[in-house]
């Protein structure tokens, strides 16, 4: 397994934490994880990594061992905010190759085309973009984060790793149970009432959990005319059992998936058979090679 | 000048200030203030009240004395959890009587939608709600909230109390002076080099935060919503919004029809700052529109 090491920030007033691997001087590689994610899922990704690369992972806001906001929402445009200043901190010049996950993958499409000039290559893993939601929807959004905010948010607990890991392992039924007990011993912490009989919990902010503040703020007609402004080379990976086809039908009133693609226009894509929305956990070792043709030829070859 | 006493309550995690003016047994109007303004700037109109209310001005988040927030963007569902938060603290189980200027009663009218049964009444001081920006234009707005971000906070900062009052003058001309020095010692103080630093959140001062998260079809769905009666006070040389093309023609009209059961009420010659600019004509239309028997609502539990 390639060691990483922890890098700290400022980012926006918030101790951010990056995990980085490489060899700083290298190509920078940005990898930016998904909802209910953190960068150490990334490990086995960057494991099967062959070029001479700086990989920075970071946890975002309210994730892995970066701080929570201090807040009881979580905004979309937030994490627009951070991700700007994460690109100018470690890589102030230049232009950047993004490879982001699920939620992370919606942020960084966003960003690629409020920055296009600042966007070297873009891989989008297995992300959809935003809820639709028309203006009656978003009245009963504020509704439900509001009644949500009267009720104290704590974190989900678990009496043994073996829980959290049986938990995980349902839930991505694909992902080998080594994988699964890494990234459950790096998403929990001890939990502190029940810490002697080997009790834990997740470590992210259960904040993250009141979608409808972050599906308040993160409009799909916006993130398609976004989509529509990225100029560079964007690879999208798509998982057969993952976030499209599952989420098809409440995402197709807004825009189908094609009608969302589409809006990508120097782009391809490929479709991953017989797996799951985790790719990064689930098939390392083909997307490796994948992605790493990409940030170096772009779409031309391969 | 009636003399208000500062509450100070915790909303979600913030130190919020909240102006109080007269009895506590007393009818309740809160009264919201707008962008870049105040509780205290409300002074000049409960000095002008005929009735006894007990009336509850909170500072938003980042402005007069309350709390900042300690991040460089304000979003606007902030303002509609903290007011429902603030009404549940101090009126908790009977409809409200709000007045609310400007982007207060932008926060006030979505709230009123979101939670109908909360408000008894809702007077709206030339507040037109939210900018009608397309999707399109959607890239270019980020992109700019993201350099204002990257700028990192800009401190208002003038020489002297006349520095600021001079600015102050020269933004509304037809406020007395008397009231423009009252209200620039409630938006700054003195700070340690002399100067005058303002008291409100700089990250305000952008207000694109707001603007992006405020889109005008989500606000009208819950303007329609509301139930209560709405008098829409309407300033002729008013709200900079209204000016601006988007306001223009029929689209000021689309805004006021969404309100069921309203009263509109044209001032003329007037501008934005209603309650600085002519707060006994604002105090009585207020309590004509607060009737006696809603005067109880606050206290009928």
């Amino acid at each position: 397994m390639k060691p990483s090491t922890s890098l700290f920030a400022d980012i926006r007033g918030l101790r951010y934490h990056i995990r980085s691997w490489g060899r700083p001087g290298a190509p920078i590689l940005f990898l930016i994880h998904g909802w209910m994610d953190s960068s150490a899922s990334f490990q086995f990704l960057v494991n099967e990594m062959r070029g001479d690369w700086h990989v920075l992972a970071p946890d975002w806001r309210g994730y892995g061992e970066t701080e929570w906001s201090g807040n009881d929402t979580y905004w979309y445009g937030d994490f627009l905010g951070d991700l700007d200043r994460l690109l100018h901190h470690f890589q102030p010049e230049g232009q950047v190759n993004l490879v982001a996950h699920s939620f992370g993958a919606n942020v960084a499409s966003v960003y690629a085309g409020l920055q296009p000039a600042r966007i070297a290559r873009l891989v989008n893993i297995d992300a959809y973009g935003a809820k639709p939601g028309s203006a009656e929807d978003m009245l009963k959004r504020y509704k439900r984060w509001m009644r949500r905010l009267d009720k104290p948010l704590a974190a989900p607990t678990y009496a043994s790793h073996a829980e959290l890991e049986a938990r995980l392992q349902r839930a991505n039924p694909r992902v080998t149970a080594e994988r699964i007990s890494f990234i459950a011993k790096n998403w929990s912490v001890p939990d502190t009432d029940k810490a002697a009989e080997g009790g834990i919990k997740l470590r992210h902010d259960p904040a993250h959990t009141l979608n409808d503040g972050m599906d308040a703020s993160n409009r799909l007609e916006e993130a398609m005319a976004a989509w529509h402004a990225i100029t560079a080379p964007t690879l999208i990976l798509l998982a057969r059992q993952g976030g499209a086809i599952l989420r098809a039908k409440d995402l197709t009133p807004g825009a189908t998936g094609a009608d969302r693609f589409a809006c990508f226009q120097n782009s391809r894509q490929i479709w991953f058979e017989d797996t799951g929305h985790m790719m990064h956990l689930e098939r390392p070792a083909e997307l490796a090679p994948i992605i790493e043709d990409f940030i170096q030829n772009g779409l031309a070859k391969g | 000048m009636k003399s208000s006493q500062s509450i100070f309550v915790p909303v979600r995690g913030l130190k919020y200030h909240v102006r109080s003016w007269g009895r506590e047994d007393a009818p309740k109007l809160f009264l919201l203030h707008g962008w870049m303004d105040c509780s205290a700037s409300f002074q000049f109109t409960v000095d002008a009240l005929k009735n006894d209310w007990h009336v509850l001005a909170p500072d938003w988040r980042g402005y007069g004395l309350t709390q900042w927030a300690g991040t460089d963007t304000y979003w606007f569902p902030e303002f509609l959890a903290d007011l429902e938060h603030l009404l549940d603290h101090f009126q908790p189980d009977t409809p409200v009587n709000l007045v609310a200027h400007s982007f207060g009663a932008a926060v006030a009218c979505v709230y009123a939608g979101v939670r109908p049964q909360r408000i008894a009444r809702l007077f709206n001081i030339d507040g037109f709600g939210a900018r009608d920006f397309q999707p399109e234009g959607a890239p270019a707005r980020w992109a700019h909230l993201l350099k204002l971000v990257r700028e990192g906070k800009r401190f208002g900062h003038y020489a002297s109390f006349a520095a600021l009052e001079q600015r102050l003058h020269r933004q509304f001309p037809k406020v007395p002076a008397q009231r423009i020095a009252w209200l620039a010692r409630h938006l700054a103080r003195e700070d340690a080099n002399g100067g005058i630093a303002m008291l409100s959140d700089p990250s305000h001062a952008s207000n694109y935060g707001p603007h992006f998260s405020n889109r005008l079809d989500d606000s009208m769905a819950c303007w329609r919503a509301i139930t209560a009666p709405v008098l829409w006070l309407v300033a002729s040389d008013g709200s900079p919004v209204r000016r601006t093309a988007d306001l223009s023609d029929g689209r000021l009209q689309a805004r006021l029809a969404c309100y069921r059961n309203r009263k509109e009420v044209w001032l003329d010659d007037t501008g934005h700052m209603v309650h600085l600019e002519r707060p006994e004509e604002l105090a009585r239309l207020i309590e004509e529109f607060f009737p006696a028997g809603l005067q109880n609502a606050g206290s009928a539990a």
